[in-house]
């Protein structure tokens, strides 16, 4: 059975109806309304009709895309469980023709594969929840629509990236979420610290966009596809390029480089070092777009990039180790400023950073599907993470700082639990959807084998777990903090604190229920049930295998589990103990005893001021060189006034010419005619030169047509030829034909007196020196 | 007998004193004047090449609708001239520059 | 060949005549004068039309430009009071000089095209130039420059009523 299809339509629909509802909310409903009358417009631009088109828009197409890959599903299980080489489930769209210049050949192309069909319901699917939660948490915004808007216009993009077979669709949709992004961190633009910190999140991306167009160009160039096929098949092309030498200091092979480049924009999308610091600050957006945007869905695209491009990094087991490391090295970074954090979002947004890294990490190691499994599971859990501080932010009137917090659990009950329950997944309590992937993710890290670098796997899996007792420690303190021990907020707050409605807590709900069993779908091998979720990505994500010796270690991976585990406990109850009952006096004495330490932490390891004293200055002191030099002097000086002042002058000269005085233009009328009459009268002397060997040269004139007569004197003697010489003839006797030959009689160089005469004997004479029988002419 | 060169020259001398007239005088008259000089050496220089070559009578049609043309130029010339002693009360051509850039 | 000489002598004569004339055109003070220098001018070179057969051209030059033209000429120099000496007040120099020399430089430039011209034969049908042919010629090869010319003097006569007539009183003010 072929389950491939050239136009399978509804993958259009998926990718363009959330594009639907941003046109109808961002203009069209409102055009319409205009057009109507102002009762209709306000009926139109009303909150329910924009909820109403804004949820429609992703719901369906989250209902069609789970339609489509259900029955793709359906079809694979048939086959998909008898053995490795199942077929995969593989629906293309071809909307247009794209770009067709001279070698590209690209195609506007959607790509419906197990991988992206994973991504596209995590996308839909969590996105469909937030919208809802939005409902109730922007319930008082004024700019209510403009919101949804955005937000329906992010999904469309995310969709774009996810479904698009080749990198130039996905980097429309990369750059789409990248501006969604900045417009939704941005939302209320009227406080600068958020619109500031839009910019930089937008920024920080270019930086990271600049690298993946470099790989782009690259992989466009050597294979000559963008298509991922494509590139799979022609990746002989990459690997076999040799090495380029980066301005004559580093030798690096080709495909190292494009991962790296293409990793560097994953870094910068996915926030990881040393692009990793606009995520926190994109907490100033509201806090479903964090819980969506920065938390769920296009934080990972990087992830998702990678993992897509899955047997371009196998190639290039440098590039993998890096990726790991750079994983690995991010995860506990942000999980140290985790600690000192005050802001429940911040906190959240440093955990956030902290499981990409986990991702990263599991790329790195080969283990693709786990990665994209941890994908999964992360953004149910921390969607419901973000979606629950949204929900204690609602209810504390806007207030973020956990050290007013405390002993919400007896006012907010179900945010509560569902917040627990997230705690519990992130943590990697067992049998919940964390625990499943953090813990697969830690076995691999130790499991795999990395040829390349041997040291590296057991590098990242000790990074790996010592970060999974941090996480459980600062996700427990944040919990604690929040729920448990005495408010610490202001007394009168207490009475006003209040559970969010119905549109916020279900989905907070079905969020927890999705953190507690999402993970049993891609359970481990120990696990009575199958591991429905890697037989399903089996045939697009190649893997690097366990190594020999841990192949079915049963024993190695329940010792490596339990240490997690253990791990996990100590971490929540740390957590507990310090801060289950308003912070331990403890916690003053270690800060107190290392308050540099402290003050780092707390700080962000001031990464920020580093890159603002070691980028920002001086990219900011090369500006204003290039404001100087290049915009005041060169451009507005010498080019824009310069040009102003030669035009100006140039015209008073010219008005001097024209004094109205008649007989100036008939003299320079006059002059005109003598110019031209001179290049009339005057007759050409040009002469091309032909050696035919054997002494003998050829005189060409070019001017064939012209009614010249020529006279030669090809020795410069002045006399007539002596009689019997064959070419001699013409010497000194008047002929019209352009070309004439004469043979000397032996080497040397020779004078030749050339004479033109026009018809009306107008006569010119030229000389010309001519090499006969040089060294190099044979004949 | 009479050559072509004999005509061209007569042609040549009538076009270039009408062109070195037209040059130094500034009264707009002479200048005027000058014009037909030299319309007269363009004639004479049609109607002897039409009679060195004389099969057809292009030259001397040519040199007919010539003379038509300098009478109506003369006469537009001339208005223009008086038109330019009403308002300044001379017919110098270097006081008609008003429309000087 | 008497005859021959005869002529090439009366050719001599009138060119001579045209080319004073054209001296005393660009040299005389007198506007007047340049007038009937001009007048001598185009009356030789009907006589050299007459030499070169062209006997309609050579009427037709001594009614229009002698007859015509150079009566408009003495008539608007009267008119404008033009008739005394000027105050010559000449260009100064360079532009003497650079008249002169590019005048000079081309006539240098033309020159050897008159003398390629020397070898040209005469030999002229008998009814090269009447009246008869001419007006043959006019009606029909020539037809459209003819007609053209008659819409140019019919444009000629509506500008000159138009520059030559006495403004209104409402535009003169």
């Amino acid at each position: 059975m072929n389950y491939t299809a050239d136009t399978f339509w509804p993958l259009a629909i998926i990718l363009a109806l959330p594009l639907v509802g941003a046109i109808l909310n961002g203009f069209l409903l409102d055009w319409i309304g205009m057009v109507l009358g102002e009762r209709a417009r306000k009926a139109l631009t009303s909150r329910p009709v924009v909820h109403g088109v804004a949820i429609a828009a992703v719901g369906v197409s989250f209902l069609i895309a789970a339609l489509s890959i259900f029955g793709a599903l359906m079809a694979f299980a048939k086959t998909g469980h008898h053995g490795e080489h199942a077929e995969a489930p593989f629906f293309v769209m071809t909307m247009w023709k794209w770009i067709q210049v001279g070698g590209v050949d690209l195609d506007a192309k959607l790509l419906l594969d197990p991988l992206s069909s994973v991504m596209i319901l995590v996308v839909t699917g969590v996105s469909s929840i937030i919208h809802i939660y939005s409902t109730g948490y922007m319930a008082h915004d004024p700019a209510y629509r403009r919101f949804f808007t955005y937000l329906n216009l992010f999904v469309f993009f995310m969709n774009c990236l996810v479904l698009g077979d080749n990198l130039a669709v996905m980097f429309v949709g990369w750059e789409g979420v990248g501006l969604c992004s900045y417009l939704l961190i941005g939302f209320w633009y009227d406080d600068r610290a958020k619109a500031l910190a839009g910019k930089k999140a937008f920024i920080t991306n270019r930086v990271g966009d600049f690298g993946f167009i470099l790989g782009m160009f690259l992989i466009g160039t050597l294979t000559g596809h963008l298509d991922f096929a494509g590139i799979k098949e022609n990746l002989g092309a990459l690997t076999g390029a040799g090495e380029i030498s980066i301005l004559g200091i580093v030798s690096i092979s080709t495909i190292t480089l494009t991962c790296l480049l293409l990793f560097l924009g994953a870094t910068g999308k996915s926030a990881q070092i040393p692009l990793f610091v606009w995520l926190p600050d994109a907490m100033a957006g509201p806090t479903p777009v964090s819980a969506l945007i920065h938390a769920a869905t296009m934080v990972t695209a990087g992830v998702y990039m990678v993992a897509r491009l899955n047997f371009l990094f196998l190639a290039s087991p440098p590039a993998m180790t890096v990726v790991a490391i750079v994983g690995a090295v991010t995860a506990i970074t942000a999980a140290l400023i985790g600690f000192a954090q005050n802001d429940i979002k911040k906190v959240l947004a440093y955990s956030t950073v902290s499981q990409l890294g986990y991702m990263f990490l599991a790329v790195g190691v080969g283990a693709y599907t786990v990665a994209i499994f941890h994908l999964m599971t992360h953004a149910f859990f921390k969607a419901c993470l973000f979606l629950g501080s949204g929900s204690v932010i609602h209810g504390m009137h806007a207030r973020q700082d956990i050290r007013e917090m405390g002993g919400l659990r007896k006012k907010m009950p179900h945010t509560h639990w569902t917040f627990a329950v997230s705690v519990a997944a992130i943590s990697g309590l067992p049998l919940l959807s964390g625990f499943f992937s953090k813990d697969e993710i830690l076995w691999r890290a130790f499991a795999n084998g990395n040829d390349y670098a041997p040291w590296a796997p057991n590098l990242v899996y000790t990074v790996g777990l010592i970060t999974a007792a941090m996480t459980a420690f600062y996700m427990g303190r944040v919990y604690f903090m929040t729920f448990w021990g005495k408010f610490r907020g202001p007394a009168e707050l207490w009475d006003k604190v209040h559970e969010s409605p119905y549109s916020m807590t279900v989905p907070l709900m079905v969020l927890a229920g999705l953190a507690v069993v999402g993970g049993y779908i891609g359970t481990p091998a120990w696990f009575p049930l199958p591991n429905w979720f890697e037989h399903w990505l089996h045939p697009v994500l190649s893997e690097v295998h366990v190594r020999e010796a841990m192949h079915h270690n049963l024993t190695m991976e329940f010792g490596l589990m339990g240490a997690s585990i253990a791990l996990a406990f100590c971490g929540l109850f740390l957590g507990y103990y310090l801060y289950g009952n308003g912070p331990h006096p403890l916690v003053g004495k270690v800060t107190g005893a290392v308050p540099w330490l402290y003050k780092w932490v707390a700080g962000k390891l001031w990464v920020d001021e580093l890159y603002g004293l070691f980028i920002y200055r001086p990219l900011g002191w090369f500006a204003a060189l290039c404001h100087r030099v290049g915009d005041r002097f060169l451009i507005d000086k010498i080019m824009v006034e310069g040009s102003g002042w030669l035009a100006s002058s140039g015209g008073w000269m010219a008005s001097k010419l024209h004094g109205g005085r008649v007989q100036r233009y008939v003299g320079a009328m006059a002059l005109g005619m003598a110019v031209i009459l001179y290049f009339v009268a005057t007759p050409r002397t040009e002469v091309e030169i032909e050696h035919q060997g054997n002494n003998t040269v050829r005189f060409v004139a070019p001017y064939k047509d012209a009614p010249y007569s020529y006279s030669w004197d090809f020795d410069g003697d002045s006399l007539e030829a002596k009689g019997d010489e064959r070419w001699a003839r013409y010497e000194q006797v008047w002929t019209t034909s352009s070309s004439v030959q004469h043979r000397y009689p032996g080497p040397g160089t020779y004078q030749v007196v050339m004479r033109v005469r026009t018809p009306w004997k107008f006569e010119r004479k030229r000389v010309i020196e001519v090499q006969v029988g040089g060294p190099g002419e044979e004949d | 007998m009479i050559t072509l060169s004999h005509c061209l020259v007569l042609s040549a001398v009538l076009f270039f004193t009408g062109m070195t007239g037209f040059l130094l005088r500034r009264n707009m008259l002479v200048s005027l004047m000058c014009i037909e000089l030299m319309m007269n050496g363009a004639f004479v220089a049609l109607v002897s090449y039409n009679r060195f070559n004389p099969l057809t009578q292009d030259g001397q049609v040519m040199t007919l609708i010539g003379i038509v043309i300098a009478a109506a130029e003369a006469a537009v010339g001339l208005a223009i001239a008086v038109n330019l002693y009403k308002f300044t009360g001379e017919v110098r051509t270097d006081r008609a520059s008003e429309m000087k850039g | 060949m008497t005859n021959q000489l005869f002529t090439l002598i009366i050719f001599y004569v009138l060119a001579a005549i045209a080319v004073m004339g054209g001296v005393t055109v660009i040299l005389s003070r007198r506007p007047m004068r340049c007038a009937v220098g001009l007048l001598a001018t185009l009356l030789s070179l009907a006589g050299v039309y007459v030499l070169m057969h062209a006997h309609l051209v050579a009427i037709l030059q001594i009614l229009v430009y002698a007859g015509g033209i150079t009566v408009l000429f003495g008539f608007a120099i009267m008119f404008l009071r033009q008739g005394g000496p000027q105050r010559y007040r000449g260009p100064f120099m360079p532009v003497w000089v650079i008249s002169l020399f590019t005048a000079g430089y081309l006539v240098y430039l033309v020159l050897p095209v008159i003398r390629a011209a020397e070898a040209v034969k005469e030999t002229v049908p008998p009814d090269y130039g009447t009246i008869q042919l001419m007006g043959k010629v006019l009606l029909s090869a020539q037809l459209v420059p003819f007609e053209a010319v008659a819409i140019l003097l019919l444009m000629t006569m509506v500008g000159v009523i138009a520059l030559a007539r006495r403004p209104r009183k409402e535009a003169a003010s």
